[in-house]
């Protein structure tokens, strides 16, 4: 098929350039188009959403040679918690700060989730079977995931399944017991999602994070030399080096359909057409199907599954300034990742409110800092702030939230409240506006067993191909989802590249 | 607590009486009624047998009030019916009625009814099980009103060689010119009644639908003309002959909706029920359409046939067998019809029977004589679909009788 | 005195178990610490003329073919169903379940015109999972890592099944498995009221909320039991559900059996790793090579056994198993028959299964209070009135309701279960109830109130928790009770367990006996049919 491009790929945030570089990278003539004038997606702009540390999976950062262009890792980011009974420092599989006997428990676990999330990681890094008419190669991937479990050996085995779709709650509860460390690992098992650490299924979603953003090994993140800037570009040099031309405010208003069934490109928003036999989009499936390509494209079933997938984003992210630090946070402090939730009931009453479409009056707050010219600036995700919160969001709730997540940071951190200069909250909902984030939801929609590995998006849809032939998902919304780890646009270039654009 | 509280009652069980009612109630000696998309529809009024043979040789009237009925209006009225229809809607005029089916995404057929072009932005479907959930499913993100009116529409059907005669009787000039699958707004005793040139039997008729309060008065001025030409109200018996020789297929008889199946494996394809012929490709997408370009290149794992059966007993229930021996089938409707004299039935057969191996075909028929039951295996023929049709029901102008 | 096989506590698994074994032709005895037999599926006359259902109060899970195999029947069991139900609003609105397929209908419209058709996609899809989950019911659930001929062939067998549903329903499998239950009926339901209607039953007897992942399969649990074939129906046991033990009890005892009351068990006597008898609290001594306990993992390992008998894995598995009761229970005699202002006066639904909620935002934070250790201000109550329908459990005239509530802690955050406490617990309920009813408070002539304190006390329940032990995906199948022992036996040989905290978990449905009888038999080299219907 003749065009002006072999690829277009819809969006320009770190899925859609990782899929972007992967297919330029063989051979394929790809077009970037992107609605901001900005690139990069979360990880864009002076003050990124995606202010977290993270980790581009390995197999990516090899494969498009990221270290040529300038990615680089420093030591992988420590956890400091705060709150509550006191301070604990993690590091891996260490914790300091707690007693000698919940340390040693807490490297049990941390090594037995690794071992876990190990066995999980194959997963990640393919497209999900299908389960129909036994597919050679998809009974192959169910057999390779059978086996690398049953490879735990028998004691890890069954344990693992029997905590695999229990919550993080409970299993802290068993092996570390309540307190700043649990709050710590039931950040990570919640953050993004709609579910609290009472939620079954959130060991399910530590695993999953762990396994895909282990840049420094399992569920050790670190932070790039350079911030998110310093990935994005890497990605741009990637994608660009290998002949991919990258559009900025260049929205795409749909996706165009030929009479045989395929789509054949991208009509912008200022009326220009642009033609390719494979398009990708980094869009959320819903705006991707439903807006972008329309559902008279679709079936009325994938229609109704495409409104009922759980998008309720649930973080909102504050911009905090301070002139200077106060006496209880200490520059060495920032170096680390702050978690100020105090303990795993406070994050799981903070959810309590989240549910009703309120706001919590406690928070649970993760932080990270950097110094700029006129002092500091951290950058705070609080949860759970959701997206259809009732009477919708206002400069006043804004106001609130800003207000409950200090009064958390300063019970925390002794005068921290009287330094602040300034603070900006982004909400779900603003999520939404700017990125297109359906939802507001950073993982483009829930990481739930029920929306993951071959329901992902929805069954039928799981392997990066959507219903309209050459249309492409590369996106969170597609398998292994969220996160910063490039997976599903990596995945998902290498799909198209498989199909040959030419069904 | 509002001490004032008026009580609500609850929600009546069982079956609720159409507005036609009372008429066949006087008429229903059997006293047989059936329980109907919940009303009471009457099974047989006296005789089965002498209500078909109105069918073929008077004027019948037969209640279709509770079939389930729903209105689709607004500017993308025809974009969802083509969406959701296997059959090109955009070339079916205002002022007609078109046969349908409509599928899931699998090409599983959902259900069948028949599609009233009111207007260029309005339409009305009849069928048989509820759609309304389906309709909005399939209309979600267009601009269209889709809601119920199976009670606010009453109808019944009168069909027989005589009822053109009888409209005639009545001055309904629009009987001249309507061809089959014609629809008209006429008016019978100073009441709206949307007439439509359609039916269930194969035979010359129409379907007369009008608001519920103008019901009693449409249907007594239809019944007096018409006793002239020897009218009369039939049951469900009478009318299941006269189907099944017509050929017309009946959801949770022959075939089960995919959306109402239990078992998985239980949905069919137009292809397996033989409607393979109100499929269309040659039209944007529409539900099931990719699932259904990839069933029509090959051969369906099991088909619905016609068949006919040697001597004279019907074959209800029956198993069908291959040599004898081996099971290959069963018996969804069959009928001794009296009108052609032939044994005839519906029957699903697994490949290659029927469509590539169709002889040696046999069914098990059980029949009762006194209490003992006697087994017979009767030779099976395959057919082809209708097994009776009348010239008259298409003739324009129709004849009288 | 030396048996065939000894069976600790005479509850309906129990009495399965023994009535299994005894038709096997073993000399069997069973030991109930309370002086009469039931467990929790018992009728008791607190009140002179009033029988309640002081536990357990409706019946459906009960497997028919235990029902046949212990000739039930015969021993007076008679189920009844009933046939509707409603939901209350505090607006004066109520949604009536009805039995009759066409009443329903034109219930559901009236909330929502779209629910009559989304709430047959529910039943739809809960019915095709109860066919699927049937199967494995009467079934010992494999081990995933064992390498056994058996294990292997169970495994292929469940395998099979699922590969059999194709690609959607396998999807549609897991989601049931994980699910919320408000999530699960989002996508068929749009009034609020019906769906709180139908989510009571993905929370009853649990410690998670109807926003809970996990929680649309509480309710496929409740569904999955049946009235003569009618799947998910529930009945009354006529007499109350002690009938069904008593059945059980009597049946057990034609076959030769031996029931003593009066005495728990002190200790499993164990010796060189192997079980050989029980010691009762009243110094009695019991000998039997086979030793079944129907107590919960908890009662019968860590207070029951000595520790060092067995593995440490094992009793952490144990100590860690969750029970966590979150279920009250009233038991009232009423004088008459309490009136509903909103209901019109003989509404058939009044003899079904009654609830006062305005929506799932209400059932939730009922939840919320639950953890953190207070009983619901706003409580789910399951409230029936089976006098209107079975002559046998009160005067003439005179009514008996059974109130089950939910959700209730096992610890108070401030205070513990006293009188005090308990009489505050019943208030709660009875003023929630008052608002829909004005004279029930009035007609209360005796009234029984069950913290889950006082069900741990009374029946030996752990924590109150009415099923042994929570029904989440960690404590399900071969993860019951403890993975690598979810096949009924236990570390100690000859000692096996028959309770609802095996496999498929709680509920008056006999399963876990009948499969426990099953593998005690097999070890013995007997092969017992259970008559495992179709």
């Amino acid at each position: 098929m003749s065009g002006d491009f072999d690829a277009i790929v819809i969006g320009a945030g770190h899925n859609g350039l990782v899929a972007a570089a992967r297919l330029a990278k063989e051979g394929k003539r790809v077009v970037v188009l992107e609605t901001s004038p900005v690139v990069g997606g979360l990880l864009g702009g002076s003050d990124p959403v995606a202010a977290m540390p993270f980790g581009i999976h390995p197999k990516i950062h090899s494969g498009l040679g990221l270290a040529r262009h300038g990615l680089r890792y420093g030591a992988p980011m420590k956890t400091l918690s705060l709150g509550g009974e006191g301070r604990v420092e993690i590091d891996g599989a260490v914790a300091r700060g707690v007693s000698q006997a919940m340390a040693a428990n807490y490297a049990d676990l941390h090594r037995k989730l690794a071992r876990y999330s190990g066995a999980l990681a194959r997963m990640l890094t393919k497209a999900p079977p299908r389960f129909r008419d036994g597919v050679v190669g998809d009974m192959l991937t169910m057999a390779q995931l059978g086996l690398s479990i049953r490879g735990l050996g028998k004691a890890d085995m069954r344990d693992m399944l029997r905590i695999i779709l229990s919550n993080v709650w409970d299993l802290c509860e068993d092996e570390i017991g309540d307190g700043p460390l649990a709050a710590a690992l039931a950040m990570d098992a919640t953050l993004g999602g709609g579910i609290g650490p009472r939620s079954p299924g959130t060991v399910l979603t530590l695993l999953y994070r762990m396994a895909s953003t282990g840049s420094g090994g399992a569920g050790q993140r670190s932070t790039p030399v350079g911030g998110a800037a310093a990935v994005v570009s890497a990605l741009v040099k990637a994608a660009e080096t290998s002949g991919a031309a990258i559009r900025t405010s260049a929205p795409v208003a749909r996706i165009l359909v030929d009479d045989n069934d395929r789509a054949i490109g991208v009509a912008l928003e200022n009326g220009e057409e642009i033609r390719a036999p494979l398009i990708l989009s980094n869009a959320t499936p819903r705006r991707t199907l439903l807006d972008l390509l329309g559902p008279q494209h679709l079936n009325a079933e994938d229609v109704a599954r495409l409104r009922h997938m759980a998008t309720n984003g649930m973080v909102a992210r504050l911009d905090l300034d301070l002139a200077e630090l106060p006496a209880g946070l200490t520059e060495a402090d920032l170096a680390h990742r702050i978690v100020v939730a105090g303990d795993m009931r406070q994050v799981e009453r903070a959810f309590n409110a989240a549910k009703y479409g309120e706001l919590p009056a406690v928070p649970a707050v993760e932080f990270t800092g950097r110094k700029t010219e006129n002092g500091w600036r951290l950058a705070a995700l609080a949860q759970f702030a959701p997206s259809d919160l009732k009477g919708g969001w206002s400069k006043a709730k804004k106001d609130r939230l800003a207000k409950s997540v200090i009064k958390v940071l300063d019970g925390a951190i002794p005068g921290f409240g009287g330094k602040i200069t300034g603070a900006e909250v982004r909400s779900p909902t603003d999520l939404e506006a700017t990125y297109g984030l359906t939802g507001g939801h950073w993982h483009h929609g829930e990481l739930r067993i029920d929306q993951m590995l071959m329901m992902r998006p929805f069954a039928g849809a799981a392997q990066y191909r959507m219903p309209v032939a050459g249309l492409y998902l590369c996106g969170a919304g597609a398998h292994p989802g969220g996160d910063i780890s490039g997976l599903p646009g990596w995945n998902a270039a290498g799909q198209a590249i498989k199909d040959g654009g030419a069904q | 607590m509002n001490k004032a509280l008026t009580p609500r009652p609850q929600m009546p069980m069982g079956v609720l009486k159409t507005p036609f009612h009372e008429r066949m109630d006087a008429e229903n000696f059997q006293q047989s009624w059936m329980n109907w998309n919940g009303y009471a529809s009457p099974g047989v009024l006296d005789t089965a047998e002498f209500e078909y043979f109105a069918i073929r040789n008077q004027a019948t009237l037969f209640d279709i009030s509770p079939m389930c009925k729903f209105r689709i209006k607004g500017p993308d009225a025809e974009a969802v019916m083509n969406r959701m229809m296997t059959r090109d809607i955009r070339k079916q005029k205002p002022g007609r009625v078109s046969y349908v089916i409509w599928c899931d995404e699998d090409g599983n057929v959902v259900d069948d009814g028949t599609l009233f072009r009111r207007s260029e932005d309005e339409f009305l479907l009849f069928c048989q099980e509820p759609q309304l959930l389906w309709i909005k499913d399939v209309a979600w993100g267009f601009d269209v009103e889709a809601t119920e009116v199976t009670h606010d529409l009453a109808g019944f059907a009168f069909q027989g060689p005589t009822t053109a005669a009888t409209l005639r009787d009545l001055k309904i000039r629009d009987v001249e010119e309507m061809r089959a699958f014609d629809i008209r707004d006429i008016k019978i005793a100073g009441k709206r009644v949307m007439i439509s040139r359609t039916g269930f039997t194969g035979d010359l008729g129409y379907e007369l639908v009008m608001a519920p309060k103008d019901a009693l008065a449409v249907w007594d001025a239809v019944y007096a003309a018409g006793q002239r030409r020897g009218a009369r109200i039939i049951g469900n018996e009478a009318l299941e002959m006269a189907r099944i020789e017509a050929g017309f297929l009946l959801p949770r008889v022959d075939f089960i909706s995919s959306q109402t199946n239990l078992r998985v494996n239980r949905a069919r394809t137009p292809y397996e029920i033989g409607l393979d012929w109100l499929v269309t490709f040659d039209k944007p997408h529409f539900n099931g359409k990719r699932a259904l370009q990839r069933l029509a290149g090959v051969a369906p794992k099991r088909k619905l046939f016609a068949i006919e059966i040697s001597r004279d007993k019907a074959a209800h229930h029956a198993l069908v067998y291959h040599r004898k021996t081996r099971e290959v089938g069963f018996v969804t409707s069959a009928l001794w019809s009296a009108t052609t004299k032939r044994n005839i039935a519906y029957a699903w057969l697994e490949a290659p029977f029927g469509q590539i191996e169709k002889d040696d075909l046999w069914v098990e028929i059980y029949l009762q004589r006194e209490i003992e039951w006697q087994r017979r295996m009767e030779r099976v023929q395959i057919v082809e679909r209708p097994f009776f049709v009348h010239k008259r029901r298409t003739a324009t102008p129709p004849l009288n009788f | 005195m030396k048996y065939d096989a000894i069976i600790v506590g005479a509850g309906h698994n129990g009495l399965t178990t023994a009535g299994f074994l005894a038709r096997a032709g073993l000399k069997t005895l069973v030991i109930e610490k309370n002086d009469y037999v039931g467990g929790a599926a018992v009728s008791r006359e607190l009140q002179p003329g009033w029988t309640y259902s002081n536990c357990s109060y409706v019946c459906s899970l009960l497997r028919p073919e235990i029902i046949r195999a212990l000739e039930l029947p015969k021993y007076g069991l008679q189920v009844i169903p009933y046939e509707s139900g409603a939901t209350f609003d505090s607006k004066g609105n109520y949604f009536n379940y009805s039995s009759d397929h066409d009443a329903l209908r034109r219930e559901l419209v009236r909330n929502n015109p779209e629910d009559a058709d989304g709430y047959e996609r529910y039943s739809r899809a809960v019915m095709r999972q109860c066919k699927f989950i049937k199967p494995l019911l009467m079934r010992t659930a494999p081990d995933p890592t064992s390498l056994r001929p058996r294990d292997i062939s169970e495994l292929l067998y469940i395998g099979k099944r699922f590969y059999d549903l194709g690609e959607r329903e396998m999807a549609e499998t897991v989601r049931f498995w994980t699910m919320s239950i408000a999530e699960f009926l989002d996508q068929y339901i749009k009034s609020d009221l019906v769906k709180v209607h139908l989510a009571g039953s993905g929370i009853i007897g649990t410690g998670l909320g109807p926003y809970s992942p996990g929680t649309a399969y509480v309710l496929l649990h409740h569904y999955m039991g049946e009235v003569d074939g009618s799947i998910g129906a529930w009945g009354f046991s006529r007499g109350g559900m002690g009938s069904i033990t008593k059945a059980m009890a009597l049946s057990f005892q034609d076959a030769g059996g031996e029931i003593r009351t009066g005495s728990g068990l002190d200790q499993f006597i164990v010796k060189n790793g192997r079980v050989v008898g029980v010691a009762l609290e009243n110094g009695d001594e019991f000998y039997a090579d086979t030793v079944v306990s129907g107590m919960d993992v908890r009662r019968t390992f860590i207070e029951h056994t000595e520790e060092k008998e067995l593995p440490e894995e094992f009793v952490k598995g144990v100590k860690r198993y969750r029970f966590r009761g979150s279920s009250g229970k009233l038991n009232v005699a009423l004088d008459g028959m309490p009136s509903f202002p909103a209901a019109p006066k003989d509404a058939r639904f009044l003899k079904g299964d009654l609830h006062f909620l305005d929506g799932m935002e209400e059932l939730e934070r009922a939840y919320d209070d639950w953890k953190e250790g207070r009983w619901s201000a706003s409580p789910y109550v399951d409230f029936l009135i089976p006098t209107q329908i079975d002559p046998t459990m009160a005067p003439p005239d005179k009514h008996y309701a059974t109130i089950f509530v939910q959700y209730a802690p096992y610890e108070l955050a401030n205070g513990t279960w006293d009188d005090a406490n308990r009489e505050a617990f019943a208030k709660t309920v009875i003023d929630k109830i008052s608002r829909h009813s004005p004279d029930f408070k009035d007609l209360i002539v005796h009234k029984e109130v069950r913290s889950p304190a006082d069900i741990e006390r009374e029946v030996g329940l752990t924590e109150g928790n009415i099923f042994q032990g929570e029904l989440t995906f960690d404590q399900l199948l071969f993860n019951r009770p403890v993975p690598g022992y979810a096949q009924y036996r236990s570390p100690i040989k000859g000692l096996y367990m028959c309770g609802s905290s095996s496999h498929p978990g709680g509920g008056v449905m006999g399963a876990p006996g009948a499969n426990a009888a099953r593998e005690v038999l097999l070890d013995l080299g007997k092969k017992i049919d259970l008559g495992a219907a179709a």
